[in-house]
């Protein structure tokens, strides 16, 4: 299945410009550059880390120290490969280490990073203390013997930890892979594999090491990437080799091949790359970012892809870019941390006051008068010695247990969050895992949610639902499948079900016999032809390969309504129309682009008229329509309907061309197409011409779907005044068309949209509407803010940041779309800097990874073929509406049990330590004590609860109360604040009041109606344009092999 | 976990009551109508536990006589001021009881402003030695010092601060009748624990030597003025380590006023069958221990005893208080209950 793939648009153009503002930063910093870059290189080697811990979303701050090899191109490091021979230098091999210890440097490592902890440097020290004879009033292993057993514990749990993730890097180096060495073609694991050797990848296989591409089976060197691991876009990305080497296929080819490859040092430049192949008796040719192929992607969509190995092991880009996984502490943790502090600072007054005491007693009880004691070489007639003891007598008020016993209790927790068979997903067979233990109690303090879209909210399943021709409408009414109860969803979690596939025999009845019929079959043609997917024949039927979901969505639906695509020339599409092969001949390919919102053809249909087929969002065709052009009103009251089901929609029309004006048109393009300056923007006004007075065929609805469950649970989530903030690389239509299926948006909440392109304009926009909310600022209003990246890159300036801030907490629902992962863990870092707050992140690709890091609480979504995500995330789900589980059970729970866990803690330490001063158990006093002291202290806690159950009671606690009692409880649980109970109408009634806030901050950029969104997200300027990618394809042929 | 199973759901979670946290479990609703009886109950027993033990201590008798200056023994206290501690000196301090002392009768000395808790004083012993290792005997623990040898080198036995200023008054209790004063029979033996008596404090095996040649080679402590195996003249068998009065003694006191057993009243003949009779009593105190300076002074206590022990009375009082403080809070709630809580609203939002 290539098709299908989660196709994440990220808007690259954005993300490109703040790094190049930050290399120039980078660059101006640090002139001469080398020393610089040097030292950077050196803590990398230092911090090996995990490898495939975040791709490439680094800080600003790692930016700056890695960027000066770039501003310097003349790097000393630049390497020279030789083809086909032995290398000169020598380079660092394929083998990958993200161990944290070998075996000799563990006890250092192990005993350094313990005793960091400022509790355990604290008992260290005391039990150093302990060893002075005559200073210590307890005895001398007291506590040197169970700091001694809590290091053992803590050292295992380490070695267990590292010693899998030597398991991990074994698997990864001793995958194989086939090497061309001594002349013939050799399996050999990746650890072997070195500079300047020649492999063989095939489809589907993960990338043993960067490479220069030399040649593929795919015409012109082209093939197919998948670089989830390094950037998290899951859309295929195509890569091309040099054309000067392409030919160079057979066995015999490669061997001949000599020559030098040059290239810049290794750098954690993902888009970077500047290099030159000198091949023997040829021209220099330049290499760049675009014919390179990096470890950790993977192949796919391409029979096979030769390369020349430049970077391995971690000299890979990936491995440079593998960052320290950041060390997430508690809130509670640190607040139990600061208790610590507070109580050292109890001991040692109390060991000052102590002292004191003692020194007074001591002027009192000198050697003379106390002729009993010795006192004349007493060294506890010393200040200072006293003022030891004391601390160590005292320093049983910190309990040396409570690490331990909180690292045991949260480990239990964690195990009981693995165990949760209501968070186990038997599609996939993912139970949820706890990837780290110490913040369990986070999970049940969270405030802030943000979500990435893809894969998270939705399925990533795109369906042909529903489609309008001639003004009719055609599709599976009522869609009662997805109806799913809250009881069921987490029980029977979504299974593709087929029954969304549409199915609809009154449009196969009206295909021969309808008055539309026509009109239905043009439409279907359009589905068939107009698009860039290649189809691929296997033994049993047709794989379509789509960059865009989309529109394999729309091939497969047209293919089930009887117009199935079935081969690609360079110069034609073929299709079977019910039965009947024709054959397109494609004239013209006006590409799309997020600014077009559309994509068309030109076409000479088998009947050898001229025709252009045009797709496009609802807006952009209607303006381009005819007068003359029919159901434009039944049409656009269909797209409404289809909208407000949350599904993406695409307009289909149609016009048939006159030769000459073709011909006058092809001419311009011609000229057009091979200017140099502002081609882009000059083709789009070439396109403009002849997508006009279009006749208008009709729409399709293509359903996104959600994954179970996510409507409610967000709901839930929000009831539990949880903001959620849907954070997504997607377009703003089909972001906002997601809000509204996963109800964040309700129809009632009013839009603020954002789209700006200067500071200038957002600042202005962002104050208008800030001082429009007035007094509801700040408060929570019935308002969605939906911002796009462009102008986000403004508002995180730190000039807006404050009112932007101040804006989207105003409101109930954040969308921020086409945003790069950079500003996702950006927006993530501003909330939880500004808003005093525990955030929480939950993505499923690797460009949620820089989020999920930041966030205090990171949730992967597993079981889906990317395991970035998970292995960053603190916590990996299978499915959104576990969270709902994840964060009012367990985690309530945990946090509850925690801080129980804790304050117990200290009590028993202070109670424990209490006793042991006071050594008097005279044995009737003692038992008689035993009741009576635990009635005495207890007393006030009860007292105290009872008393506020009675006079102010909680929900919780009356339904509570009410259950113990075997009453309904239904009738608390629907009573309003006030105590009384309000019927249907007057709940309507508090909403509308509630509501009318949000009426204030409506001005002209606010909208209420239903945008609809359309559906199409297609690789942009890439290398290869997707009309020379359409041409560049004859699939009535066999493609060549090794 | 961990357990390989094969099949396509390999990796479910077991659905026990433990993994899914479905255990049985108890938390009691603190309501007013489950903690109301519950204080009232609790008062009661306070209550009842309060007014029995203050019955059972009232019923002890105890009386305490300061004879660090008291009578004749002005004198002493003089003496003992200036440093002819050698000297003896005997006084006598005379006292009445009004009401007659019912039981067993026990005799104790107390010291106030005596400091046996202070660390360093009660590390300074050696209990190795007093087990009887020979050993030790010989060469005393570190931590005895400097009382560990004398100024000639010869370890002391026992060594150690603690036995070096043991309490060395020791008392003779007359009832003086019409006819003359009778002497009180006390009981000196069987005053300490059985424990240390047996097993803490053993003296060094003799192997047929007598105990003064087992001690040979030491020297006493050096305040003392008898050696340990001479401690008790009329008894050979309670000397040496085994001493009750050095046992008493080496049980430090958690509190610098303390009191120690020094006999029981031996209830073999009239008049002391029944405890003692009221009347006058006089004490005949060998004075040796000097308490003026370090500002302490020294008496005698002549108490009966319950089950409870001693006339102490801060244990009932705490439960009357504990008790009174119940009721008050449970008067209290039941106050609010009454004002707000009979119908139990959710005040809350």
């Amino acid at each position: 299945m290539y098709f299908n793939r989660r196709a994440k648009k990220i808007h690259t153009e954005g993300e490109q410009l703040v790094l190049t503002t930050l290399r120039l930063e980078a660059s101006d910093l640090q002139d001469p550059g080398q020393g610089t870059t040097l030292s950077a290189r050196l803590t990398d080697r230092f911090d090996k880390r995990p490898a495939c811990s975040s791709g490439g979303y680094r800080k600003a701050d790692d930016e700056m120290s890695g960027t000066t090899s770039q501003a310097d191109p003349v790097d000393a490091t630049a390497r020279s490969v030789l083809l086909n021979g032995t290398q000169t230098t020598k380079f660092c091999d394929n083998h990958v280490s993200t161990t944290k210890y070998g075996v000799l440097t563990f006890l250092p490592r192990f005993l350094y990073e313990q005793i960091r902890r400022a509790a355990n440097a604290f008992f260290l020290f005391i039990a150093l203390m302990q060893q002075i004879p005559d200073v210590s009033p307890t005895g001398r292993y007291t506590t040197l013997v169970p700091l001694i057993f809590i290091l053992t514990v803590a050292g295992i749990k380490e070695i267990i930890e590292d010693y899998k993730r030597h398991k991990a890097d074994n698997t990864v180096n001793n995958k194989t892979t086939i090497v061309l060495r001594s002349g013939a073609w050799q399996t050999i694991i990746w650890k072997q594999v070195a500079v300047g050797d020649i492999v063989k990848v095939t489809n589907g296989q993960h990338l043993p090491a960067d490479m220069v591409i030399v040649s593929s089976s795919e015409p012109q060197a082209m093939c197919y990437t998948e670089t989830s691991n390094l950037d998290g876009e899951t859309n295929l990305k195509i890569r091309q080799g040099l054309s000067l080497t392409a030919t160079y296929q057979t066995l015999e080819d490669l061997i001949g091949l000599s020559g030098r490859l040059e290239c810049e040092g290794p750098n954690r430049h993902l888009y970077d790359f500047t290099g030159t192949l000198r091949l023997e008796n040829q021209n220099p040719a330049p290499l760049g970012p675009d014919q390179v192929l990096l470890r950790g992607a993977q192949l796919r969509n391409t029979q096979w892809v030769v390369g020349i190995i430049v970077y391995t092991g971690h000299d890979s880009k990936l491995m440079q870019n593998s960052t320290k996984a950041p060390l997430k502490r508690s809130n509670v943790e640190r607040v139990t941390n600061m208790q610590i502090l507070v109580l050292f600072c109890i001991l040692l007054v109390m060991a000052l006051i102590s002292s004191v005491g003692a020194a007074i007693w001591n002027k009192q009880h000198t050697e003379e008068s106390c002729w009993y004691l010795n006192r004349a070489d007493d060294i506890s007639t010393n200040f200072a010695y006293n003022l030891l003891t004391f601390i160590i007598l005292y320093n049983n008020l910190i309990p040396i247990s409570l690490l331990v016993t909180l690292e045991v209790v949260k480990f239990t927790q964690a195990l009981f969050i693995n165990w949760d068979m209501e968070m186990y997903y038997a599609e996939t067979d993912t139970p949820a895992m706890a990837r780290t233990s110490n913040l369990n109690e986070e999970l049940g303090q969270v405030k802030y949610l943000f979500s990435d879209k893809t894969g998270t909210l939705t399925c990533n399943i795109m369906h042909f639902k529903k489609c309008t021709i001639a003004g009719l409408t055609y599709g599976h009414f009522p869609d009662l499948d997805c109806d799913r109860s809250m009881d069921d969803f987490s029980t029977l979690p979504a299974s593709p079900n087929n029954s969304t596939e549409f199915d609809d025999p009154t449009l196969v009845q009206n295909i021969e016999t309808h008055s539309t019929s026509p009109q239905i079959c043009e439409f279907l043609t359009v589905m068939a032809v107009c698009h860039t997917v290649v189809p691929e024949r296997e033994e049993n039927g047709i794989i379509y390969q789509a960059s865009s979901p989309d529109e394999g969505a729309l091939v497969k639906g047209a293919k089930g309504l009887g117009f199935v695509f079935t081969a690609r020339t360079p110069r034609s599409v073929i299709i079977e129309a019910r039965g009947k092969e024709m054959s397109y001949e494609l004239l013209n390919v006006l590409e799309f682009s997020s600014n077009r919102k559309r994509m068309s053809v030109v076409v000479r249909t088998p009947t050898g008229r001229l025709r252009l087929y045009c797709k496009g969002a609802d807006n952009v065709i209607f303006e381009r329509l005819t007068e003359a052009s029919q159901y434009k009103e039944l049409t656009m009251a269909h797209l409404e309907e289809f909208a407000t089901e949350g599904l993406r929609t695409l307009c289909f029309a149609y016009v048939d061309l006159e030769e000459e004006a073709y011909q006058e048109w092809l001419k311009e393009y011609t000229i057009i197409s091979t200017v140099l300056k502002d081609r882009a923007q000059k083709l789009e006004e070439c396109y403009e011409l002849l997508e006009k007075n279009l006749l208008l065929l009709g729409a399709t609805a293509i359903e996104d779907r959600l994954q179970a469950g996510v409507p409610e649970t967000i709901a839930t989530l929000m009831k539990a005044d949880i903001k959620i903030w849907v954070l997504t690389g997607d377009k703003q239509e089909t972001a906002i068309n997601i809000g509204y299926s996963c109800r964040l948006i309700t129809h009632g909440m009013s839009l603020i949209i954002v789209n700006e392109d200067s500071l200038d304009a957002t600042r202005a926009k962002l104050t208008a509407h800030c001082s429009s909310l007035g007094d509801s600022l700040g408060k929570e209003n019935e308002l969605a803010l939906i911002i796009d990246g462009q102008t986000l890159k403004y508002a995180l300036s730190f000039e807006l940041r404050q009112a932007f801030l101040d804006l989207a907490l105003s409101c109930k629902a954040v969308i921020c779309c086409r945003v790069s992962p950079l500003q996702k863990s950006e927006i993530v870092d501003m909330v939880k800097k500004h808003v005093k707050a525990i955030t929480l992140a939950i993505g499923d690709g690797a460009n949620d990874v820089g989020m999920i890091q930041t966030a205090h609480v990171g949730v992967g979504i597993s079981g889906n073929e990317g395991m970035q995500a998970t292995n960053s995330s603190d916590y990996s789900i299978a499915q959104f509406c576990y969270l709902e589980k994840l964060l009012l059970v367990h985690g309530a729970w945990s946090y509850n049990r925690v801080t129980k866990c804790i304050l117990y803690c200290f009590y028993k330490n202070v109670v424990l330590y209490i006793i042991e001063a006071g050594r008097v158990m005279q044995c009737w006093y003692f038992w008689l004590g035993l009741i009576l002291v635990p009635a005495a202290c207890l007393l006030k806690d009860f007292a105290w609860i009872a008393t506020r159950r009675t006079v102010r009671k909680s929900l919780l606690e009356e339904v509570q109360e009410l259950e113990a009692r075997a009453v309904d409880p239904g009738a608390a649980v629907l009573r309003d604040a006030s105590g009384r109970s309000l019927n249907e109408r007057a709940h309507l009634l508090t909403r509308v009041f509630r509501k009318a806030p949000s009426t204030v901050g409506r001005s002209n950029s606010v909208q209420q109606t239903v945008s609809h969104g359309y559906a199409f997200s297609q690789e942009e300027h890439g290398v290869v344009s997707q009309s020379e990618m359409v041409r560049s394809y004859d699939t009535t042929r066999e493609r060549p092999s090794l | 976990m961990g357990k390989v199973k094969p099949g396509p759901l390999a990796r479910r979670p077991d659905n026990s009551a433990f993994k899914q946290q479905r255990l049985p479990a108890w938390s009691p609703m603190l309501t007013a109508n489950s903690v109301l009886p519950f204080f009232y109950f609790m008062a009661l027993i306070c209550m009842l536990l309060g007014v029995w033990l203050l019955l059972t201590v009232q019923s002890t008798e105890e009386l305490k006589l300061d004879y660090t200056e008291a009578g004749t023994c002005n004198l002493c206290f003089e003496k003992r001021n200036v440093s002819n501690a050698a000297q003896p000196c005997i006084c006598t301090a005379v006292f009445n009881i009004k009401k007659a002392f019912k039981g067993d009768v026990f005799f104790y000395y107390g010291l106030i402003n005596f400091h046996q808790n202070l660390r360093r004083y009660m590390d300074s012993r050696d209990d190795a030695q007093m087990v009887g290792r020979k050993n030790n005997l010989k060469s005393p623990s570190s931590y005895c010092m400097p009382f560990d040898k004398d100024k000639n080198g010869v370890p002391i036995a026992p060594c150690g601060a603690v036995a070096n200023s043991i309490f060395n008054d020791s008392f003779t209790l007359s009832y003086m009748t019409s006819s003359g004063s009778v002497r009180v029979p006390l009981l000196r033996k069987g005053i300490s624990w059985y424990t240390d008596k047996n097993i803490k404090y053993r003296n060094p095996s003799t192997e047929n030597m007598t105990l003064p040649q087992v001690f040979e080679g030491t020297a006493p402590p050096l305040y003392w003025q008898k050696p340990v195996y001479d401690l008790d003249p009329l008894d050979k068998n309670n000397n040496g380590f085994i001493n009750d009065d050095l046992i008493v003694w080496m049980r430090e006191a958690a509190f610098p006023n303390f009191k120690k057993l020094y006999g029981v009243l031996h209830r073999a003949n009239k008049p002391f069958m029944n405890g003692l009779p009221a009347g006058n009593y006089s004490v005949e105190i060998s004075y040796n221990f000097p308490v003026q300076y370090f500002r302490g002074r020294k008496e005698v206590v002549l108490t009966t005893l319950t089950w409870f022990g001693g006339q102490n009375h801060f244990l009932p009082i705490a439960y009357l208080v504990t008790s009174c403080l119940i009721l008050l809070i449970a008067i209290l709630l039941t106050v609010f209950w009454f004002k707000f809580g009979k119908n139990g609203q959710n005040m809350e939002e």
